[in-house]
């Protein structure tokens, strides 16, 4: 036991460490898993033709299938799965792999584990420590989502199963834990183990999603039997469970043996390396720059092109899947008056029940690009809070060209994911319903015309960074938050008119559904460009706010 | 050493919300002249830089750089200066390398004979990505970046908090060249040994206000020197006016104490009429003279 001496010291130093961060993250998580599972069983509790229904269109549904995962059939344990575990999985292997790096590496790269080193603390027992600190985090996900999901169902769902789901969840945390462990090992910073975990994360996610998507319809079209892709990831393995009608159980012991498997090797890795550094040396970079680098813009460039390479990517898959869903949308409606009735009434002028469904995901598509904005603008704040903007305007740049340059890359940036995300749902669309090809073009329209409420609420923002600098943060992320919360409760409920007004996406006709109109667009066009002028020059009288 | 003033501060005042960080502060930096900045922590040091550097704006009395106001002809005036924050942030992803030729080619152009000199005689690997580097590391990339750039006026807060003493020895070297080349320097910084090799003139302020400025000498002049007498019979104490802390050693033959330097020609005289053996007298040094600049200051405030 020498070789693990002062673990324990370490793992009290890590929980109070993160005695606020973890409990907050686990109870959040659990919370929406609890309301997940509440409001499907609320839904249909009751309704064995519900069920039915739902895993009908579940089944063979592709995009059912790669964000939610194969159901099992119609019973009311296999819907609950289907709606909450993926996605609930999925937050718990990011508070594990989060909470593994933050114990390690992040410990090195602030030389807190230096410190920790000089003192009677084994080589081993930082590592060892962290992988404590993340499995008694996942026992109380396990714990907590039991009786949160034994409570969520009212009786309705076996309590056995329940307490195996939970044990699942927790179970695929530990495996991520231990996985983040030989990153840990890999890289030389907390920032690239990170990504190198959400890229661990993304594959898992991803195999899981082909062995779904190309499995087979069984349980006479209501259940879907997964191929072997999924059986690689421990996502898959935690969906094969299948707790409340196979339970499984020996699936577990795959966890457990990844983990040994996992933490054995990453306790190899780490005799490999020194402290600070990691498996794959960093390599050195330039040390010169290249000429597009010197200049206020060229700044601003390689500041934002990670946000906008983010985002690309995320809205290149959101609108391939808005696209996919419309031919499911048509099927959906087939047998639903209702739904279509409500659908309906979006639109002023037109019953192309098609088009009118474009509209709501355009509209959607259109505040994520304002999502993509906000981030890009915000970074102007970050610059400023971390006090590298004193280096920067301390030479010979101006303050309002400093600013200029972030905006008018994220501009640019805004109306180049306007386009792909047009393209995106465009191309899908046409392509997955044979739908004539001129209709592109009003997907198109429809998406560019969005631009105008984004100018909106990018100067929104703008004014937000120059007058109230310091929360600027909170504002800006509450404002999109509210476009999208109005937007989606306006399609579902009658909200007043002044509600949607609010937002700048609620003065926009249901395009393509309806016709383009000049004056809303102008109104939007000339509010943005007018909060962006006050900004500008509000941000040369003030201070700079650290 | 000319008279023309590079820096001319008077009775500046920044309020941030209710409190005042600088209540009538004076600052004069002569061209030419190295001029060391010192006062305690939050003394606001770097709030008055941040004012001279067009980041914050005064909200009274007057602040001059190179005769232009900085908050007004901020951009004018930076092609004219270079800064080197005590805090040294830069972006995490760049490498040292790329920053320095980022911020000199921003500033207006880099000395490339210069960049390579300062490299090697500060032994900074250029290639290692900001994050990497340590705090040391970290300011020597502002350091080369400052320093190699042709300006007027170097304006520097606290920027050796973190280097080592062989890394001090050439931060010193280079700002020794600097004053020769007749470029002015004004220096914040805690490290006393520092001020006294390289500044003419100093500065020292506390609570936002200016308590002394002059020379080394003025203001040594202006304190206590200690004085260690031996005599052959047994010592007396002195009567003399503005002599202080007069300590006798248990054999009687050794006598200690300060005196006000106004004072000093009477207790010598007064001295003299007792049997010498030997006598140290020490100036005071800028320790001292800091310590009781915060100390006396403090419990007067008291």
């Amino acid at each position: 036991m020498n070789g693990l001496r002062g673990t324990w010291h370490l793992v009290r130093v890590g929980l109070r460490l993160d005695r606020v961060k973890l409990p907050i993250a686990i109870s959040a998580v659990c919370l929406m898993f609890f309301f997940t599972v509440s409001s499907v069983v609320d839904l249909y509790g009751s309704s064995p033709e519900g069920l039915i229904n739902y895993a009908a269109t579940s089944a063979p549904s592709v995009v059912g299938r790669v964000f939610a995962g194969p159901i099992h059939g119609p019973e009311l344990g296999s819907v609950v799965l289907n709606e909450g575990f993926l996605f609930t999985a999925l937050a718990v292997a990011f508070i594990s792999t989060l909470t593994v790096v933050r114990h390690t590496r992040q410990n090195e790269e602030t030389d807190r584990s230096e410190l920790i080193g000089s003192m009677t603390v084994s080589r081993h027992a930082p590592l060892v420590a962290a992988l404590i600190v993340a499995l008694i985090a996942n026992i109380a996900i396990a714990f907590l989502a039991s009786v949160l999901m034994i409570a969520g169902s009212g009786g309705e769902l076996s309590v056995g199963g329940s307490i195996l789901t939970g044990v699942t969840l927790g179970a695929v945390g530990v495996s991520f834990a231990s996985l983040a462990a030989i990153v840990a090992q890999l890289t030389d910073g907390a920032r690239s183990a990170n990504a190198l975990c959400a890229l661990v994360i993304g594959v898992a996610f991803l195999l899981r999603a082909i062995g779904d998507v190309t499995g087979d319809l069984v349980n006479g079209g209501l259940g879907v039997q997964s191929n072997f892709p999924s059986w690689l990831s421990p996502f898959g393995w935690g969906q094969q469970v299948y707790a409340f009608t196979e339970n499984n159980v020996w699936i577990l012991s795959l966890f457990v043996g990844l983990t040994v498997v996992c933490v054995g090797f990453a306790a190899f890795l780490m005799t490999k390396r020194d402290i600070g550094s990691g498996i794959f040396a960093t390599k050195p970079g330039p040390a010169r720059a290249k000429p597009s680098l010197l200049s206020t813009f060229g700044l601003a460039r390689r500041l934002q092109k990670g946000i906008f390479r983010g985002w690309t990517a995320a809205i290149a898959v959101l609108a391939i899947s808005y696209g996919l869903s419309l031919k499911e949308f048509q099927g959906f409606l087939d047998d639903n008056d209702e739904f279509r009735e409500a659908i309906s009434s979006i639109s002023q002028s037109s019953d192309d029940i098609n088009y009118i469904f474009l509209s709501v995901l355009i509209a959607f598509m259109g505040i994520t690009v304002a999502g993509y904005v906000a981030q890009g603008l915000l970074r102007m704040r970050s610059e400023e809070s971390t006090g590298r903007i004193e280096s920067v305007l301390s030479t010979g740049v101006s303050r309002y060209k400093w600013m200029m340059s972030h905006i008018m890359y994220v501009l640019l940036g805004a109306i180049a994911l306007t386009i792909v995300s047009a393209l995106g749902i465009g191309l899908t669309y046409i392509i997955t319903t044979s739908a004539p090809w001129d209709q592109l073009w009003d997907i198109i329209y429809a998406s560019l015309a969005q631009i105008t409420a984004i100018a909106a609420f990018a100067g929104f923002v703008i004014a937000l960074f120059s007058f109230m600098p310091s929360l600027a943060m909170p504002l800006a992320w509450g404002g999109f938050a509210s476009c999208i919360v109005i937007l989606q409760l306006g399609v579902v409920l009658d909200l007043p008119q002044w509600i949607i007004d609010i937002s700048p996406f609620g003065h926009l006709p249901a395009m393509p559904a309806d016709s383009f109109q000049l004056a809303p667009a102008a109104w939007l066009t000339t509010a943005g460009l007018s909060l962006a002028v006050l900004g500008l020059i509000k941000f040369r009288r003030r201070d700079v706010v650290l | 050493m000319g008279n023309e003033k590079i820096i001319e501060v008077s009775n500046l005042v920044k309020n941030f919300g209710s409190f005042r960080a600088l209540n009538k502060l004076n600052l004069e930096v002569n061209k030419g002249e190295v001029h060391g900045f010192l006062g305690p922590n939050g003394s606001g040091k770097s709030t008055t830089i941040r004012i001279l550097l067009g980041l914050l704006s005064k909200s009274g009395g007057d602040a001059k750089l190179l005769g232009q106001d900085p908050w007004k002809d901020a951009v004018e005036l930076h092609k004219r200066i270079a800064y080197v924050p005590g805090d040294v942030n830069l972006w995490p992803q760049l490498t040292g390398g790329e920053s320095i030729d980022l911020l000199g080619n921003l500033r207006g152009g880099l000395d490339e004979k210069k960049r390579k000199e300062l490299l090697d005689s500060f032994q900074l690997d250029p290639r290692k990505k900001f994050r990497t580097y340590s705090k040391g590391n970290r300011q020597k990339v502002a350091l080369v970046a400052a320093l190699a750039s042709d300006v007027e006026v170097y304006i520097m807060d606290e920027p050796t908090s973190g280097l080592d003493p062989l890394m001090e020895a050439v931060f010193q070297k280079h700002i020794k060249e600097l004053k020769n080349q007749g470029k002015t320097i004004l220096l914040s910084s805690h490290i006393l040994a520092e001020v006294e090799a390289l500044c003419d003139r100093i500065t020292i302020i506390r609570d936002g206000k200016t308590v002394q400025s002059g020379t080394l000498s003025e203001l040594q002049h202006l304190h206590r020197t200690s004085i260690k007498a031996h005599t052959k019979d047994k010592a007396k104490k002195l009567k003399a006016k503005g002599v202080h802390n007069q300590r006798l050693t248990e054999d009687g033959m050794k006598l200690e104490f300060e005196v006000d330097s106004e004072s000093l020609d009477k207790a010598m005289a007064e001295l003299s009429k007792q049997n010498l053996v030997s006598l140290v007298s020490q100036p005071p040094s800028l320790e001292e003279l800091f310590l009781s600049q915060y100390d006396t200051k403090s419990k007067a405030s008291k």
